[in-house]
């Protein structure tokens, strides 16, 4: 066998089709890639962005869910709770109207709004007193 | 008319400004042969897409590397490939020499394809990668010395050590155990 043959059989190789596996998948991951080099600052959005929610979560979370150390206003011209009776409390909304009607003075916008309380209950399943959470409404009571 | 390396400087040239069309092209042109010399160095074309593809990667990752004034693209990212080889060879030894050798084309010679590919996978991973650059891909002894990271006059004994370890091996008369 000569030298030749053997170049010229080399050469045929190299006229073989070749089909590369994943090549259009490939293609699409490197520009993707180019992508993300040619353009930092998306990335940093991103990283801006995610730190931000990271730090709206935290702070939602820290955010006092209820007003816990806020005082009870005991309900117009009902008599409260003796010491050794047992009281429930119950989260609920309760409409701003229902608060006038009780006898509080009510600052709000709407008073055909609702506002989410606590509302007292004694041993005899009466409301006794109401504390609102919501820090938009001013009740004044007696 | 432009040459292939003129076209080739004024890709690059785009793709460093950002043009991902550019990039595009160059891997639509260049992959074949980055994957055939792969492919013959693992003989195996998953692993070969593989290493095409951590070639193209570390060519984004690194734009400025790219000189024209050293070889041409090509070149560049045939050596590129031979790092990427080396370094899975290194980190996993996923090299293959021989295994399921895939049945060929019949190139209508008087060397049956299937044969010479089977010979140049049997033969050390330095002779053919030689055969690969020069041989296959008739890349010039310059440019394989650059690609291998070698002499020239390296590029020319392991090619004709090569080529005669070919012709012995395509010499032999195939035995069959039935």
């Amino acid at each position: 066998m000569d030298n030749l043959e053997l170049d010229r059989a080399l050469r045929r190789l190299a006229g073989e089709p070749l089909c590369m596996p994943r090549a259009q998948q490939i293609e699409a991951l490197l520009l993707e890639r180019f992508e993300r080099r040619r353009r930092p600052w998306l990335a940093i959005f991103a990283l801006v962005g995610a730190a931000c929610l990271a730090i709206a979560g935290f702070v939602r979370d820290f955010r006092p869910q209820a007003r816990a150390d806020a005082p009870f206003f005991a309900i117009p011209y009902t008599i409260g709770p003796a010491p050794y009776e047992r009281t429930t409390v119950v989260r609920m909304e309760v409409p701003v109207s229902a608060l006038v009607a009780a006898g509080f003075n009510v600052y709000a916008a709407d008073t055909s709004a609702t506002v989410q309380a606590d509302v007292l209950f004694g041993q005899d399943d009466r409301a006794v007193a109401i504390r609102p959470l919501e820090p938009l409404i001013s009740v004044q009571g007696e | 008319m432009p040459t292939d390396e003129d076209q080739d400087r004024w890709l690059m040239a785009r793709f460093r400004d950002g043009d991902r069309e550019a990039l595009a092209t160059i891997y639509r042109t260049h992959h074949p042969a980055v994957y055939r010399f792969a492919l013959y160095m693992t003989n195996d074309p998953d692993s070969a897409a593989e290493v095409v593809q951590e070639a193209f990667v570390w060519f984004i990752d690194h734009p400025a590397a790219f000189d024209s004034a050293r070889g041409s693209l090509p070149c560049f990212l045939s050596g590129v490939a031979r790092k990427m080889l080396l370094r899975r060879k290194r980190d996993k030894q996923r090299m293959q020499p021989l295994a399921d050798t895939p049945v060929r084309v019949n190139l209508d010679g008087a060397i049956e394809a299937s044969r010479l590919h089977a010979a140049i996978l049997e033969l050390p991973a330095d002779y053919r990668a030689v055969v690969v650059l020069c041989g296959i891909e008739s890349r010039s002894y310059e440019e394989a010395a650059t690609i291998l990271q070698c002499a020239i006059g390296t590029v020319r004994s392991r090619l004709h050590r090569a080529k005669a370890t070919l012709a012995r091996k395509l010499m032999e008369v195939p035995t069959w155990t039935i």
